[in-house]
């Protein structure tokens, strides 16, 4: 009886057990206690998020009550295909990267600064899930502003002491958009006396539109696109990945604009209705023309980079323009597209930066130009740097073909074909920063001395790193089972 | 049997030879192991099809399937790549070691993925599958092009590259979205798969599909074949000659007979405009191959002269023209072959690679020049060599069609060939050497031997066009019912 009642209370679970585990690591301040319990709530919470998958497979929700209020006065939590496809993928890259945030691979930290390291990777965590699971508009709110402050710390923990400055600028946009998110949901609540989202959509949909709904959308979709990093709004975005230490690039990666985007398909699809934000309001040909931007853009700037981890921050910027796009079509095929594109970058994302990682941290440097022959002497990183570039173009047999095969086929069904020329454009514009790479590591002449950068690799680097090429390999060769979860996820937003 | 093995055992292969990278000898007879036994299974898949049956691989997303079958197209590409494989992998063995190359593992590796790859494109059973291959193919060959690591071979490789990516993933990739939208599906069927498209569309998608496939080397995108000869020559060889653009002409015939179909191919009035294009191509190319001394790039100019044969016999789109093409890709592949293990040869005998120094090196080299006038004249398509019956089968297709114009462009072309081609053994053999050259007789004969084999099957064919026409006459009858 006791394991069934564990089981009803997945979803808060979700939440709390990062939550709690955050504390105790400062409480107990031991370096080692703060690493193993880090990894070992991954791997539970990854675990969590199997079972609720398994519970509201294929088409199922559920519904949790905080504290046994019933929904639009208590706090609901809601689970469904959505739900459980954005967990298992923030949730999985979570698992590798933290694992491979035990390495060695950036030490920093006295004793002190490494438990509160982990203490903010935790609540970091705890709020991503949190946005994901809550049914709560206000909720979102707080949820995402704990992730966001733990972020800031994260980042602000690497090496070069820029990481100050490129935390403090992603502070002050964060806090822009967190503020704007928040004038849109004070507005809604003005207008429709609830902070539940069913609800909500319920009650929306019954007044109609009004001035103050024009403006909770405005605000909404301003302040979420500045945490989604979309294309004029992503100025934080490489800086912060640039210069955060490498274990949390990898996280942020493959979690934080994710999240953002689950959020922007809530409120857009459910909680405004489509109908709405993109029938009567022109959202979609704004976002569009940003995405577009996007992905032809953001390539180039890569191309241009003189650093291996602010030129592979780019690639987020332009990927998530392909989301976007699906996003804005606004057709059950489109949102699939977009929500397996989301879990397709996001494994590609992870495996690159913990490979870029292993790369700067054997070196010593991320400037591009020293990395000359690197490929020689560091094999398994390089060829996954290589094979997660290939992933990025969209090279047949990848997971980026996969997505953007779909993503182009949800275009041309809904009757914007023309799309599929600056998809294919962007691809193509993604060759170029991704060869330069390759040139370099494999072509040009050694800079360094690359005896002394020889050093083995270690059990925490190799294992989360060939565990998450070979996920993305499987799903680049084998899409059925990411298309059907994508499907249902879909299908469950539009239906709910 | 299983259509598998032969594009997954070169794979396999390449991983042997990099296990056994420390052995020299043992990798090296792997090699050509590797090669003999490919055309081994070949030849039973030869033998043994009439079932035609789709081998189903994985299917990556419903309606996306990395399938193959078996059809006379591919079987004439797969063999002709097959058989030349082994005698390039005993040349390059000897070219390499002659040549100290430091890095022979990397080389033979890479060789044999791009072999896996020109036989996942024969094999392919759908466009998705033959664009798959089509892409390891085009980077299996880069490192292989950029070998000697010379700033020249990297600004080579990024114009390799940057061709063959800007046309496949631009052109050919959204024309294959499109198929795989508006057609009836992405298998390759006899008879087409765009029923019931509209006259724009499939327009549309021939202009795309035939400056798409980059490998054909068809103008204005034919740049980065020249570009491609800093690689060493087995790479020219093999793989510039034969495996890489025939992948391109292949693919290219493939898609008119089996997506477009040939009632809609003659029905697209944007046609008359893409031959001419090809036909244009073949006059100019031949007209910059006169003008170069580097042997190497005079072969190349002529290999895009004669690939846009291939690309003129796919879009006439009738029967003589499709026995043409089919034919020309093996009568092509030998000839040209052996002109590149003759460069190369040479190359390694006397470090000579520019036409005007080639006076008098008959004498020293007769095997070598009698091999390259031999295929010099298959090239022309001048009797006794193979090279005569494509290029009738190619002028019956352009009689069919009424384009008297098209016969003239045959002809001038096959003149040029003579002039350009010819005219070097001829100074072999007959020019007066340069003062102080009396060198040993003749290279090592595992260089030499390659070559004169080639030469001689380029001869054979002259004899032995009855046995592709009859594997070619099924397809035939099947376009023209």
């Amino acid at each position: 009886m006791r394991d069934i009642a564990v089981l009803d209370h997945l979803p808060i679970l979700q939440v709390a057990v990062p939550l709690l585990a955050a504390p105790l690591c400062v409480l107990i301040g031991h370096r080692g206690f703060s690493r193993g319990i880090t990894v070992l709530v991954a791997a539970g919470m990854f675990l969590i998020s199997l079972l609720l998958a398994g519970q509201v497979y294929p088409d199922g929700s559920l519904h949790y009550l905080l504290g046994g209020w019933p929904a639009p006065w208590g706090i609901e939590y809601r689970v469904d295909m959505l739900t459980v496809a954005i967990l298992l993928t923030i949730n999985l890259v979570n698992l590798i990267a933290s694992m491979f945030s035990i390495s060695r691979s950036d030490r920093k930290f006295n004793r002190r600064g490494s438990t509160a390291f982990y203490a903010s990777w935790l609540l970091c965590v705890a709020g991503l899930n949190g946005m994901v699971v809550t049914n709560d508009a206000f909720n979102v709110f707080v949820f995402l502003e704990i992730s966001s402050l733990s972020t800031y710390v994260l980042i602000s923990c690497g090496r070069d002491p820029k990481s100050l400055l490129a935390a403090y600028r992603y502070l002050i946009m964060g806090a822009v958009g967190a503020t704007f998110i928040l004038l849109s949901i004070g507005l809604l609540y003005m207008q429709a006396g609830t902070l539940n989202i069913t609800d909500l959509s319920v009650r929306i949909a019954d007044q109609g539109a009004s001035r103050t709904m024009i403006m909770a959308l405005v605000f909404f979709v301003v302040g979420i696109a500045i945490k989604c990093g979309i294309m004029p709004f992503h100025d934080w975005l490489p800086n912060a990945y640039c210069y955060a230490p490498n274990t949390v690039t990898a996280l942020l990666s493959g979690t934080a604009t994710k999240v953002a985007i689950y959020v922007l398909l809530r409120f857009m699809h459910d909680l405004f209705s489509v109908g709405y934000s993109l029938g009567e309001m022109p959202i979609d040909l704004i976002l569009l023309a940003c995405a577009i931007a996007g992905m032809l853009i953001a390539p180039l700037i890569a191309l241009r980079e003189s650093s291996l981890k602010r030129m592979f921050a780019w690639p987020s910027v332009a990927q998530i323009s392909y989301v976007i796009v699906g996003v804005c079509l606004g057709t059950e095929q489109g949102v699939a597209a977009a929500l397996l594109h989301v879990f397709n970058h996001s494994v590609v994302k992870v495996m690159v930066f913990i490979a870029v990682g292993i790369l700067i941290a054997r070196t010593g440097t991320d400037r591009i130009k020293h990395l000359g022959s690197v490929a020689h002497t560091h094999r398994l990183a390089s060829y996954v740097i290589l094979f997660g570039g290939l992933g990025l173009i969209g090279i047949p047999g990848t997971v980026g073909f996969v997505s953007k095969w779909v993503l182009i086929n949800a275009a041309v069904e809904q009757g914007s074909w023309w799309l599929s020329i600056p998809i294919l454009l962007g691809s193509l514009t993604s060759v170029s920063y991704i060869w330069r790479i390759v040139e370099i590591l494999w072509a040009k002449p050694a800079d360094l001395d690359l005896d002394r950068t020889r050093s083995p690799i270690t059990v925490a680097e190799w294992l989360p790193l060939v565990a998450i090429a070979l996920v993305t390999l499987w799903f680049g060769l084998n899409a059925s089972l990411s298309m059907e979860l994508a499907a249902l996820a879909a299908s469950s937003l539009a239906g709910g | 049997m299983s259509l598998f093995v032969p594009v997954f055992l070169p794979m396999l292969g390449a991983l042997a030879l990099v296990a056994l990278r420390r052995h020299r000898p043992l990798r090296d007879a792997a090699l050509v192991a590797v090669g003999v036994l490919n055309l081994l299974v070949l030849t039973i898949i030869l033998l043994d099809r009439g079932g035609g049956e789709v081998q189903v691989l994985a299917e990556i997303i419903p309606g996306l399937s990395l399938a193959f079958h078996v059809e006379p197209l591919g079987l004439v590409f797969a063999m002709t790549s097959g058989v030349l494989w082994p005698l390039t992998s005993i040349y390059a063995i000897s070219y390499l070691r002659a040549g100290n190359d430091p890095h022979q593992t990397r080389f033979h590796a890479l060789f044999c993925v791009a072999i896996g790859s020109a036989m996942g494109i024969a094999l392919a059973e759908n466009l998705f599958t033959l664009f798959l291959f089509y892409e390891t193919l085009t980077f299996s060959t880069w490192p292989l092009v950029t070998h000697s690591r010379t700033r020249e071979a990297v600004l080579a490789g990024r114009i390799y590259l940057g061709v063959l990516l800007l046309t496949s993933l631009m052109f050919l990739l959204f024309a294959i979205v499109l198929v795989g939208n508006f057609g009836e599906s992405l298998s390759f069927t006899p008879g087409g798969v765009l029923g019931d498209v509209s006259p724009g569309l499939s327009a549309l998608l021939l202009v795309l599909f035939t400056f798409g496939i980059g490998k054909t080397a068809i103008m204005p995108f034919h740049r980065w074949l020249p570009n491609a000869m800093v690689a060493p020559a087995p790479v020219s060889a093999l793989l510039h000659a034969v495996a890489v653009v025939k992948a391109g002409v292949f693919t290219i015939l493939k898609v008119c007979v089996y997506i477009f179909g040939f009632d809609l191919m003659n029905d697209i009035g944007l046609r008359d405009a893409l031959i001419w294009i090809a036909a244009l191509t073949i006059l100019l190319a031949s007209a910059i191959a006169m003008r170069q001394d580097d042997i190497k790039a005079r072969l190349a100019y002529s290999t895009v002269s004669q690939l846009s044969y291939i690309v003129l016999g796919a879009l006439m789109a009738n029967s003589y023209a499709l026995v043409g093409s089919a034919m020309h890709i093996t009568m092509h592949a030998f000839g040209k072959i052996t002109l590149f293990f003759c460069a190369g040869a040479i190359m390694v005998f006397s470090g000579r690679k520019y036409v005007s120094e080639m006076d008098g090196l008959g004498r020293s080299m007769p095997w070598t020049f009698g091999a390259f006038l031999v295929a010099s004249l298959s090239i022309a398509g001048l009797p006794p060599s193979g090279g005569l019956w494509s290029k009738w089968y190619l002028a019956l297709g352009a009689l069919e069609l009424d384009q008297v114009a098209l016969l003239a462009v045959l002809m001038i072309s096959s003149l040029l060939n003579v002039y350009y081609l010819v005219s070097i053994p001829v100074r072999a053999f007959f020019l007066p050497a340069r003062a102080g050259e009396a060198g040993p007789l003749e290279n090592r004969p595992a260089m030499v031997i390659p070559l004169v084999v080639t030469a001689a099957v380029s001869f054979l064919l002259f004899f032995a066009a009855g046995e592709l026409q009859h594997l070619l006459a099924g397809l035939t009858r099947e376009v023209a019912s």
